[in-house]
């Protein structure tokens, strides 16, 4: 039965990383949490970059020899590389028949950065998009670029998004909120759990635009208590973007 | 609270530094170990 990289003991794996690179006095390494690579079948995975080797089913017993092996001596475990549906083993996550054929956009920097770190997020062109919103365009151009970009929601409807906001912001009222359901009650649909979980702050980049586009000052996300890690990570993402200033003080 | 130009600065630096977790041939003697840390199910 597959549990998912935290409940079957990744936050051991990080520690035990992190403990045997002080006790080697290793400085060039670094052991960094992630949010879902989207492949829990293969949980917990670990993944060594540059050079992007994909290890599977890591245990915490199994630290010390990727460090031994990998980082010191420089070869691959071989018996820890993740295997394609075929039996063949893999050394990287794009040689995987799962993902030669994705294309991440929304999840891009799911399992890339550590969702806990505001900076890393910003890193890779993170509140780029709000910025240039703010100071280049009007909520009618922004609509405009969203209709034309074919945007739909995530849900079973696939409602045009652009649509979504145009509508919206024509109606008129002294109040108005964006609200991001991130509730899923589909049986095996984690598509928001993942989004949350690996890149908070995407999430709160977008409401923001969506607030600019449609004239609101307050957001509200509901999610559901069955996803811990998920409901962690926003208030933090909040936190930092408040701190940052990227979100005003009671604006989400 | 970070002014605009702050920020920029912060995705300038941070991005040369975590070039190697999208550029499979950076140029480092640093290594990146991404450890999974999603998903919890609520009942375990």
């Amino acid at each position: 039965m597959v549990h998912g990289c935290t409940s079957s003991k990744s936050p051991q794996i990080l520690e035990e990383f992190k403990r045997i690179l002080k006790e080697k006095n290793i400085d060039n390494v670094r052991v960094i949490k992630t949010g879902c690579f989207g492949l829990c079948a293969k949980g917990p995975i670990v993944i060594i970059r540059p050079e992007d080797t994909f290890y599977a089913m890591v245990k915490p017993e199994d630290c010390e020899e990727i460090i031994q092996t990998h980082i010191i001596e420089g070869n691959k475990v071989e018996r820890l590389l993740a295997k394609d549906i075929d039996g063949s083993k893999v050394d990287s996550l794009d040689d995987l028949n799962f993902y030669k054929k994705q294309k991440r956009i929304a999840l891009k920097n799911c399992g890339v950065i550590n969702p806990e770190e505001i900076d890393e997020y910003i890193a890779f062109d993170g509140y780029k998009a709000l910025e240039k919103v703010l100071k280049e365009m009007t909520p009618e151009e922004v609509i405009e670029e969203i209709k034309k970009s074919g945007l739909r929601g995530r849900g079973g409807a696939g409602f045009p998004t652009g649509k979504k906001w145009e509508l919206t912001k024509a109606y008129e009222d002294k109040q108005k909120y964006v609200v991001c359901n991130a509730d899923e009650g589909d049986p095996g649909a984690f598509m928001d759990r993942s989004i949350l979980e690996g890149d908070p702050h995407s999430v709160l980049e977008a409401m923001a635009i969506a607030a600019f586009c449609i004239g609101a000052n307050k957001g509200f996300i509901y999610v559901r208590a069955e996803y811990p890690i998920a409901v962690k990570r926003l208030k933090i993402a909040i936190e930092q973007a408040r701190d940052y200033g990227i979100l005003r003080k009671k604006y989400i | 609270m970070k002014t605009v130009e702050e920020i920029h600065q912060i995705r300038e630096n941070k991005r040369k530094e975590l070039d190697l977790r999208i550029n499979t041939k950076a140029d480092t003697r640093e290594k990146h170990i991404l450890v999974c840390h999603g998903t919890r199910m609520y009942f375990f």
